[in-house]
């Protein structure tokens, strides 16, 4: 979807924005990015705000799978970036039902928080389990990557297996891929092999959200969009689940830059399919 | 004053009359009136809700449809039927006098439809919000894909697997899987695909995908 308001508000509507951080509350290891969307997520299952999170989770090499954490244990685990949208299907509907979770909270891409926050406005299955998701946190993403063509480029031009890529690590200017060795590769050589159909969405930071969280430079940037999403942050906060402190002008910026780089993209390549 | 919602069945399964009907005891908002449930005149209406296909033997049926029309400020095409065909597009014809199978058609076929909502049937619990969007005066983004919706008379999974994965613009956001009421969607190498005799023509999997509702927007209404 593309409002004529996305360019008025690239980064949607949102009452505040933070930088944040894990706190001491909670000890992790492998977070992606410092851990604080882990830590904030232990602190809502902790309260009792939710009793569920839906995430992503590696499963074995670089495949993950989608799968339903009720403790922080199993929150903890599934900390940790993924590079690849990883599809909700009927056995996640499966689990939410079976397990009967009723407050849940899922941590998603722009593009699934868009459909899920359309399925919570409109819930036109009866089998939808809209009014059980009580938070939804979206990731930024510039896009997510044709899985097999990026592995034979890799294996082709650096000649590092799939089998031996243990992890991916991708940041704004370059994307490694760690084994045994280390590949770094730069952002702009592997561009060409996004999806084409991320090439179309406008939507860098979610905007369906309750909160948009990502990775901006060293720091974990959360967007936060209503005030119940405000309110849980500031008490995770005071309880020292995590730390906030308000962002920069300077750092929004450079969010709202990045969001308008994917807004005129998703006009260039729309205009091209159309 | 009440907003006035009345419901006209145009025939079908009842699917969708029944959705209507479990929704009416929490419609307090509104002064909704069903067909259904009693004889009433046509008056002038604030929203007119339709539900089932139209069948264009039935020249009395297209009469009502035309005064119905007539009548609403909005007129909404409630179901998959009504709005995009549904599962009477596969309708073969048997009976006497013997209905050719192209004769069942979405009511956008003979009027202008205002808003088309897809859903076999669409579930109760959405038809509230929807409502109340007339009244707060505050729409949803996501009413666009409906009002866009109005502009075609066919939507399912086959329209789905043409415009988006065979374009290559699917991103595996498993979105058509989770809508899919028939579970006709499946994945296979990490895209969706469609086990076609399950795909019912309803067209929920095409609004609920991110991409293609994109799409219907900004081809109908921009």
């Amino acid at each position: 979807m593309m409002p004529s308001w996305y360019l008025e508000k690239p980064l949607g509507e949102y009452v505040a924005a933070y930088n944040v951080e894990a706190g001491n509350k909670i000890q992790i290891e492998k977070a992606a990015s410092g851990g604080a969307i882990t830590a904030f997520l232990c602190y809502l299952i902790d309260h009792g705000a939710i009793d569920g999170v839906i995430a992503a989770k590696k499963a074995k090499g670089l495949e993950g799978e989608i799968v339903v954490a009720r403790t922080k244990e199993e929150i903890i685990s599934t900390a940790g970036s993924r590079w690849q949208v990883l599809p909700f299907t009927l056995k996640l509907k499966e689990t939410v039902e079976k397990e009967n979770l009723n407050k849940m909270a899922i941590v998603g891409l722009p593009c699934q928080v868009n459909f899920l926050r359309q399925m919570k406005t409109f819930p036109l299955l009866e089998t939808d389990f809209s009014n059980r998701i009580k938070f939804l946190i979206s990731l930024f993403c510039f896009g997510t990557f044709a899985q097999e063509s990026i592995l034979s480029y890799i294996k082709e031009k650096y000649g590092m297996k799939a089998s031996e890529i243990k992890e991916v690590k991708i940041s704004q200017r370059e994307i490694k891929f760690i084994g045994e060795r280390e590949v770094e590769v730069p952002f702009d050589e592997l561009s060409k092999y996004l999806q084409v159909g991320c090439l179309l969405c406008p939507d860098y930071t979610g905007i369906a959200s309750d909160i948009s969280t990502g990775f901006v430079e060293d720091k974990t940037v959360m967007i936060v969009r209503n005030e119940v999403a405000e309110k849980m942050l500031r008490e995770a906060h005071e309880m020292n689940y995590i730390k906030i402190e308000e962002i920069t002008q300077e750092r929004m910026e450079r969010i709202e830059k990045r969001a308008i780089e994917k807004i005129s993209r998703a006009s260039k390549y729309m205009a091209q399919i159309l | 004053m009440k907003l006035s919602v009345f419901h006209v069945d145009m025939g079908g399964c009842e699917g969708c009359s029944v959705a209507l009907l479990r929704a009416m005891a929490t419609m307090e908002t509104c002064d909704f009136k069903s067909r259904l449930v009693g004889d009433f005149e046509i008056e002038k209406n604030d929203i007119v809700m339709v539900s089932g296909p139209i069948c264009l033997n039935e020249p009395e049926k297209i009469e009502l449809l035309k005064e119905l029309r007539e009548k609403a400020s909005v007129l909404i095409a409630f179901g998959s039927c009504a709005s995009v065909g549904g599962i009477t597009r596969y309708c073969r014809g048997g009976q006497q006098p013997k209905p050719h199978h192209m004769t069942f058609q979405p009511i956008n076929a003979i009027i202008d439809v205002d808003y088309a909502i897809p859903g076999c049937p669409p579930s109760p619990r959405m038809i509230n919000p929807f409502i109340n969007a007339f009244i707060t005066g505050k729409q949803s983004n996501y009413m666009q894909i409906f009002k866009a919706t109005t502009k075609v008379k066919k939507l399912s999974g086959f329209d789905l697997i043409d415009d988006i994965i065979l374009q290559n613009i699917c991103i595996s956001c498993g979105a058509c899987i989770l809508s899919c009421p028939t579970g006709a969607m499946h994945m296979v190498g990490g895209k969706p695909d469609l086990i076609v005799e399950k795909c019912i023509r309803c067209g929920t999997c095409y609004v609920r995908c991110p991409r293609a509702s994109q799409l219907l927007i900004r081809r109908y209404l921009k």
